[in-house]
């Protein structure tokens, strides 16, 4: 079969800029209301420590579909097979597994605002700055990708350019972010979870009634039958190097953490297992319609644009609508979680801890303010030029986050958890992983990351002779 | 002849893991078209259109070559230089190590947790 260029541009660019305004004005509209709310640095912060169980479990789901799950997902597909697509799937552990930690946390530190403050006072001044070079350049990675992913989105739908495209989302998620803090967040994101799962099941069902199973299936076995075989080498290395990145992004990112602190306390372990629930089928059905473009005869010009070019091929104008909201939400929905947590981070653990200490509720506010948009102007300066693909980019954090894993469980854990041990764990793994990922492959480098931290804090743990007083995290 | 032959943006390449992105560049004058094509065994014409890019994936370990010419109404171009793209896939005993070690520090690190909440708890 010869392949063929998709319809492209299924949406004209005018259709497509007045769904952006109306999302966008619709989005701020919503943070300007939730951002009433605010009375203190904390409800901005930390939402008044009151979400419940429907916002709780809507923003976990809504934050860990990303555009990385929409896009990415379907790129795994493609490029490693059925196998590929259930690795991504794996992601969803990491919320499993972070259920019980967060209801630790919050047990051990009801009044804290960041990741960085359980650093800090588990492990010393050392550690809490090797953490935060780590989760701040993990931050910007993430952001860079889903800023790359929007303008693709939109370049791929309706041919608005790529730069405008990730200017646009960039700009929506900044405003409504800045006036409405994390209640803006969580409350879009309850919105935007509504309309990714409507989306994903309308796309997920269209998809099987165009193209049969049976059909998809013989394509492969004919053209493609390494897309099918579960023991496709670098498939099976991906499986667990993709589940440790994504334990790594949750247990160590104040993105979670944040939510971990704005939650009500009964409702932590339910939100995080419930979140997860919801999440896992996402990316097989995100996934799979990749491995029907052989079936299409559709030329895919590049792994990360599979996704919404054969959605919308399959679905036509009205689909690609559909899609076109999907993907913006999902976008949205993480950008905004990033961009507040990342510059609560910045704001308590360089501006208030180092720079000014008797800052007051003002003062924090507005550098927050400040960090917001600043991130936002990093992440379109890195944007613009495209670097490499969505994974490509994205992974270079992951040996990075994989080595925080044990250091941060062990913190949570064992009173014979120590600095020292922390430090070299982090920076031996981070230093493999990333050996790994230049000398071997990108999809190996977090879980050797992992192993190597794994292995040094175990040796730590029984070697050690400290022991932490819990109080001291109060 | 009436087109400049277009050409692939790299002479070669290794892919480890069956997948692989081939690009080319080229002039293309209104309704001409690339065609990429599938050199060896035989010529077998695999995408036609305006895209300067391709991505390929599921292959199995062998060596493929492609060529490439832009077509228009009037006539064709010369074929471009051969493009070698060899895959040769990661080797499964690393990578079942890989997939073993995986799963044995997955079990330790999900038993420590639930061990360790479960104790927390009480």
């Amino acid at each position: 079969m010869t392949l063929q260029d998709s319809n492209s541009f299924l949406i004209s660019p005018l259709t497509a800029s007045i769904l952006l305004a109306a999302f966008s004005v619709m989005w701020i509209a919503l943070g300007i209301y939730w951002g009433k709310k605010n009375k203190s640095y904390e409800d901005f912060s930390v939402a008044g420590r009151n979400i419940g169980l429907a916002f709780g479990s809507a923003t976990a789901v809504a934050t860990w579909v990303t555009s990385n799950t929409t896009m990415m997902a379907p790129q795994f597909a493609l490029q490693m097979g059925v196998v590929g697509m259930l690795a991504y799937c794996s992601a969803s552990i990491g919320l499993f597994l972070f259920a019980p930690l967060a209801a630790r946390i919050r047990k051990l530190m009801p009044n804290a605002f960041t990741s960085g403050d359980f650093m800090r006072l588990r492990y010393g001044k050392t550690v809490w700055r090797i953490y935060l070079v780590i989760t701040i350049l993990y931050s910007l990675t993430w952001l860079v990708s889903m800023a790359m992913a929007g303008g693709i989105v939109l370049e791929t739908l309706s041919g608005i350019s790529y730069e405008i495209g990730l200017s646009v989302i960039l700009l929506v998620c900044v405003i409504y972010t800045l006036r409405g803090g994390l209640y803006a967040v969580i409350g879009t994101d309850f919105i935007q979870t509504i309309i990714i799962l409507f989306g994903v099941i309308f796309v997920g069902f269209s998809l099987l009634k165009a193209v049969p199973v049976e059909e998809i299936h013989q394509q492969l076995m004919t053209h493609k039958p390494k897309l099918l075989n579960l023991l496709l080498p670098a498939s099976i290395i991906t499986i667990f190097n993709n589940l440790f990145f994504g334990i790594g992004e949750v247990f160590h990112n104040n993105v979670w953490w944040s939510r971990v602190f704005a939650f009500k306390e009964s409702i932590l372990r339910k939100a995080f297992s419930l979140g997860a629930l919801i999440w896992l089928p996402i990316p097989i059905a995100a996934g799979f319609i990749a491995l029907a473009a052989g079936k299409l005869g559709l030329n895919i010009p590049s792994p990360d644009m599979a996704g919404p070019m054969i959605a919308a091929h399959i679905l036509g104008k009205s689909g690609a609508v559909i899609i076109f909201i999907v993907i913006f939400s999902s976008i949205a929905s993480s950008v905004d979680s990033l961009l507040a947590a990342s510059s609560d981070l910045i704001t308590e653990d360089i501006y208030r801890k180092m720079l000014n200490p008797k800052a007051t509720d003002k003062e924090l506010q507005k550098f927050s303010q400040y960090c917001i948009v600043s991130l936002a102007v990093f992440a379109l300066l890195v944007s613009l030029p495209r670097i490499d693909d969505l994974a490509t980019v994205l992974f270079f954090a992951g040996p990075l986050v994989g080595s925080l894993i044990w250091p941060i469980v062990a913190g949570l854990y064992w009173q014979r958890a120590n600095s020292k041990t922390a430090a070299i764990a982090i920076l031996a793994g981070s230093a493999c992983g990333l050996l790994v990922y230049f000398q071997y492959a990108w999809f190996a480098a977090t879980l050797t990351a992992t192993l190597v931290s794994m292995f040094i804090t175990v040796i730590g743990l029984f070697s050690s002779k400290s022991r932490f007083n819990w109080k001291e995290l109060c | 002849m009436v087109e400049t032959k277009p050409h692939f943006t790299e002479k070669s390449i290794n892919s480890k893991a069956g997948y692989f992105q081939i690009s080319w560049r080229g002039d293309l004058k209104q309704n001409c078209q690339f065609e990429l094509q599938r050199s060896f065994p035989k010529v077998e014409t695999i995408y036609r259109g305006k895209a300067k890019s391709s991505f390929i994936s599921g292959k199995k370990n062998g060596k493929y070559r492609y060529q490439l010419q832009t077509i228009c109404p009037n006539g064709k171009s010369k074929t471009s230089e051969e493009l070698l793209v060899t895959v040769k896939h990661y080797n499964s005993q690393i990578a079942n190590s890989f997939f073993a070690v995986g799963l044995l520090s997955f079990v330790i690190l999900a038993a420590v947790i639930f061990y360790q909440d479960a104790k927390t708890k009480t």
